[in-house]
């Protein structure tokens, strides 16, 4: 059974005049233990796809499917509490509350459900995104590769069923950048996690298993773990 | 939870300057609510200890029933068995008090009597020893010390109208006079000297009780004796506890409606706060909602921390509270109410203090934290750094507008139907519609003045406005606290000081000569006619004699017709050519006027046609030729004489009247001023928080060459514009209301007109203004000091 689905998935911004069609049907299934990317180019829905598989957006019509839940016929309620418990994020920026410390923010999904962390869960995280020595820094004390970081952990501390990344590479340099994707990769690879990642960056992309290309808010074609090359190609062609 | 607790607490320290002005108008809320309920408790316990100790040595109080004219009733009562000793007891109300050389006590004297008898003394002497016989009295010691006087002083002491005594100060005592009646000396007589003064028989007659005889026993043989009620000591303190403590209760009721505007107020500026500091927060929301915590956490997270700021601000609100309640007296004292005071902390006290903070703290943020935290998850990716103000709804605009309008015509309709319930509902509705539409119409008239204004004081300036109107529904908010203090402090002051024509205009109507004798007690004896006749230096005194007439039902004044006349008011039912038998003679009535059911007559004729009119005051004027220097003296020689009469020229008597209206208004005005001062606190809030958002912007306006001093004054404009809107719509909103409740007083004659009292409006604009320039210069040394290069270069 895949992670995640999407069956007949379309989303309408406005009406009428303004109108605009940001999904037109589209259908794809993610699979699990995989890492997927999500690719196009600028408009063509993407972050409209992540948020609407996410739960953090209803969709116009279509189903969203998490393993058995049909996220649609969710109240918010329950969408926030499949949220919490299921889904892991990490975004471009604005990922952590200033008032934490690392320790703090990564524990905070935990915290939210009144949930004690798993000890030896907590260490495995933090040492595989390599911040044990900066456990109790502030996000203003820290740089903007490491704040990526303490995301990524904080996306992985509940063991979701997945975790979505939308250009979380887009704010750092490529040296952080390739960082944040190798955790993201060893997630996938050494914990089993699926991932499903927005990102324009072809770098980015050649970590995947899976390459999912949209163009006008439709699904276009896949590629299975390709090269920058392949995926530089298919983008060309789908603009 | 606990994770979610600790989240919340630690964003409620970390936002702790942002929170502190609000909690300082909880803090002020609060503090006067405790320091009139610490202040009213030591009150009602200093009331009451006071009468416990007047019943202090007194078994049974005998209690005459006012129509019996009774000589005798200290007589029947010693008669009675069981009773040890007795004595007949006056407490007169209104007496004059002066030095043997006519140095005026003023006041509202008391004068009460002591019996020899030791065992019958509620009180005794600190100083010297209680009056034993004729011609001896004692005073309380706070009088004495305030006044100069010592044991050994003579004194002129005299009844209300009645004509004075010299007697010798021979002690002084601790006990007060009732502080209730206002302020003044407690005087302290022998029975003769008292029963000659009083002119009529005792009302009440004190009982020691001899051994062996329980006071209830002894009281029930008085009252079958003597018909009379006779009231056992227990009884007595009960009764005077329970009037005491009603009477703190009145008083503290009244200061708690103070308090309760205070808190309101503190509800304006609490709401405002969080409104501004969770739209800063939208993000942060936001992204806890995305990460999974309900809209319910959220709201009862924000909510806790509404509860931390209301806890902390009861906290310091107590203490401040206590030293207010320290304060309290020293205000009060300016009305007349010396109360020797000490303040009593209470349990109760401690609870209401934390209840009224953490409620008010809590129950203002409700309405913002239910909107502010109404936030899409999504809302934590977009770009937007700061929620854009959402305009004011269709609904309220109506509802804006219709109530506005029906609450205009209701102050126009009050003044046309004379209907002053008219002019309250229209009061309340047009406020209500008024602060409903303040998003739309505030903003609409800074747009109106912008132009002239930028003109004026250039780019600043012109910035500074825009800035403020940026936000219409914070700004509104904002100068809507201020708007609805200034409204209350703007209309008492219109009402008090139209209602009270000035005082130069009524010294005027009372004076008709360069003197005028009256006192404060309202009535002066007629002997003092003789003392000024008898003085060559001042011409024919003219007295002015007022009472009412039972035999004809009519208020009789003294008017400046020929004697054997009579003018009558229209409804007095007779007419030109009439006659009217007014006390014991009858009059032709010369003329008709206006008035309700008067008669007035030459001075000569109402001393012919009553035996003891009340002579109310004197004009007098120099003999001619004598100079007004001289003409004075001689009437302060006359007047030495008697304690109750004073002497004002025109400019003085104008003085005198201002004080009175001044010292009643005073107080009221600064219990008023404090829900002020907590909208000005209010506004320099918002410009706090709004620094704080604008913290990148302001960066950048220094980048492209806006000087700091610049800023500075951009801030501080900010600031005075707002304090100036909420303050000018404030008064104006007074202006129409004071109009309308003035034109819906129906009066005879002429109605009363708006006074404006410009000094005092004058006061309330410039304290404004310096409020608004005070309240800039923190945000603006935090505006100034952010290094422009790395806050534009900082992510967000
Ligand atoms: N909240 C919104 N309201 C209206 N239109 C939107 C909104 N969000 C996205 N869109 C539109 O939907 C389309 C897809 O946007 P998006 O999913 O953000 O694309 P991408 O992430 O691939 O750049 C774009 O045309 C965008 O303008
Ligand atoms: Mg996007």
């Amino acid at each position: 059974m895949p992670a995640l689905r999407a069956i007949g998935l379309s989303k309408v911004y406005g009406s009428g005049e303004t109108a605009v069609t940001a999904l037109n049907g589209v259908d794809i299934d993610f699979a699990a233990g995989r890492f997927h990317a999500v690719m196009g180019a600028s408009g063509s829905g993407k972050s409209t796809l992540m948020h609407c598989l996410a739960g953090l957006d209803r969709p116009t019509s279509g189903t969203v499917r998490i393993f058995d839940a049909d996220l649609t016929t969710l109240t918010d309620e329950k969408l926030t509490l499949m949220r919490r418990d299921h889904v892991g994020f990490v975004f471009q920026r604005f990922n952590l509350l200033p008032v934490l410390t690392a320790r703090e923010n990564i524990l905070l999904p935990l915290a939210i459900a009144g949930r004690r962390p798993d000890q030896q869960w907590f260490d495995r995280v933090v040492a595989s995104v390599g911040l044990t020595d900066r456990l109790d820094h502030r996000p203003s004390e820290l740089s903007g590769g490491q704040q990526q970081r303490v995301a990524v952990a904080r996306a992985l501390i509940t063991r979701p069923w997945v975790v979505f990344a939308d250009e979380p590479t887009g704010n750092l340099d490529s040296r952080s950048g390739a960082e944040v994707l190798g955790l993201l990769r060893d997630a996938v690879s050494a914990l089993g996690q699926t991932v499903v990642m927005v990102t324009h960056d072809l770098r980015a992309a050649a970590y995947c298993d899976r390459v999912v290309f949209l163009s006008d808010g439709r699904y276009d074609t896949a590629l299975e773990s390709p090269s920058a090359d392949e995926i530089a190609a298919t983008l060309e062609r789908t603009r | 939870m606990t994770g979610l607790i600790g989240l919340t607490l630690r964003t409620t320290r970390a936002n702790l300057t942002r929170s502190l002005l609000s909690s300082l108008a909880v803090v002020l809320g609060v503090a006067f609510v405790c320091g009139s309920l610490m202040f009213t408790d030591g009150l009602a316990a200093a009331m009451t200890g006071r009468a416990v100790a007047q019943y202090h040595n007194i078994d049974v109080e005998v209690t005459a029933e006012p129509a019996r004219d009774d000589n005798g009733l200290a007589d029947r009562v010693r008669r009675v068995d069981g009773v040890r000793a007795a004595e007949a007891t006056w407490s007169l109300p209104f007496v004059g008090l002066a030095t043997a050389q006519g140095r005026k006590i003023r006041g509202t004297h008391e004068a009460v009597n002591v019996s020899p008898d030791p065992a019958l003394q509620p009180f005794g002497a600190s100083r010297g020893r209680m009056p034993a016989t004729a011609g001896e009295v004692v005073l309380d010691q706070h009088t004495a010390e305030q006044d100069r006087l010592r044991v050994g002083d003579r004194l002129l002491i005299s009844n209300f109208g009645g004509e004075p005594g010299t007697y010798t100060l021979v002690g002084l005592t601790p006990a007060t006079k009732d502080t209730v009646g206002g302020a003044g000396a407690l005087i302290v007589m022998t029975t003769g000297d008292i029963a000659a003064m009083a002119g009529y028989p005792a009302n009440t007659v004190i009982v020691d009780a001899a051994g062996g005889v329980t006071d209830a026993e002894l009281a029930g043989r008085i009252a079958a004796a003597t018909g009379s009620e006779a009231v056992p000591h227990d009884e007595l303190v009960r009764r005077a506890t329970d009037a005491a403590v009603g009477d703190a209760d009145t008083f503290r009721t009244a200061l708690l409606g103070f308090g309760m505007l205070a808190v309101g107020m503190a509800a304006f500026v609490i709401a405002n706060t969080f409104t501004i500091v969770l739209a800063q927060r939208t993000r942060e929301t936001a992204l806890l909602r995305l990460l999974g915590t309900t809209r319910r956490q959220v709201l009862r997270s924000v909510l806790l921390e509404a509860a931390v700021i209301g806890v902390g601000g009861s906290a310091i609100g107590l203490v401040v509270g206590v030293l207010l309640s320290y304060g309290l007296p020293v205000t009060l004292s300016a009305v007349g109410a010396t109360a020797d005071v000490s303040p009593v902390i209470s349990v109760r006290t401690v609870l209401v203090a934390l209840a009224v903070g953490v409620g008010v703290t809590v129950l203002s943020a409700l309405l913002p934290a239910r909107r502010g935290t109404r936030v899409l998850p999504v809302e934590a990716l977009s770009d937007a750094a700061v929620q854009v103000a959402r305009p004011a709804g269709r609904p309220r605009r109506a509802a804006g507008g219709t109530l506005t309008a029906t609450g205009l015509a209701g102050l126009a309709g009050a003044t046309v139907v004379h209907s002053t319930g008219l002019a309250i509902a229209g009061t309340l509705i047009i406020v209500t519609g008024f602060l409903l539409l303040s998003p739309i119409v505030v903003p609409f008239l800074l747009r109106l003045v912008h132009r002239p204004l930028a003109a004026m004081g250039g780019a600043t300036v012109s910035l500074a406005l825009l800035n403020a109107v940026r936000n219409p529904r914070r700004f509104a908010t904002t100068t809507n606290a201020l708007m609805v203090g200034v409204t209350l402090v703007g209309t008492f002051t219109l009402l008090a000081h139209s209602a009270e024509a000035p005082a130069q205009r009524r010294a005027d109507a009372k004076m008709s000569a360069a003197f005028l004798v009256t006192s404060d007690l309202g009535v002066i004896p007629p002997a003092l006619l003789d003392a000024l006749a008898a003085r060559p230096q001042l011409a024919a005194a003219r007295p002015t004699y007022e009472l009412f007439d039972d035999t004809s039902g009519l208020e009789v004044r003294t008017g400046g017709q020929p004697a054997g006349t009579a003018v009558v008011s229209a409804d007095a039912g007779t007419t030109t050519g009439d006659k009217i038998k007014v006390g014991t003679r009858t009059f032709p009535v010369s003329s008709v006027t206006g008035g309700t059911k008067t008669v007035w007559l030459n001075p000569a004729d109402i001393r012919a046609a009553f035996e003891t009119p009340f002579l109310t005051d004197v004009q007098v004027d120099p003999a001619p030729g004598v100079p007004a220097k001289n003409a004075r003296a001689a009437l302060e020689t006359a007047l030495a004489g008697f304690p109750t009469a004073i002497a004002y020229d025109h400019d003085e008597y104008a003085k005198h009247l201002n004080a009175q209206l001044n010292r009643g208004l005073d107080v009221v005005t600064a219990l008023l001023a404090l829900a002020v001062i907590i909208a000005l606190i209010g506004v320099a809030n918002t410009l706090t928080l709004s620094v704080v958002e604008r913290t990148r912007e302001n960066a950048l306006l220094r980048a492209v060459g806006l000087t700091r001093r610049r800023l500075r004054i951009m801030l501080a404009t900010e600031a005075v514009i707002m304090a100036l809107t909420g303050t000018l719509i404030g008064v104006a909103a007074s202006v129409a209301i004071a109009l309308s409740a003035l034109g819906s007083i129906k009066t005879e004659g002429e109605g009363i007109s708006l006074a404006v009292p410009w000094d005092r409006l004058g006061v309330l604009l410039v304290v404004a203004v310096l409020a608004a320039l005070a309240a800039s210069i923190v945000p603006a040394r935090r505006a100034i000091r952010v290094p422009v290069a790395e806050t534009l270069a900082a992510e967000q």
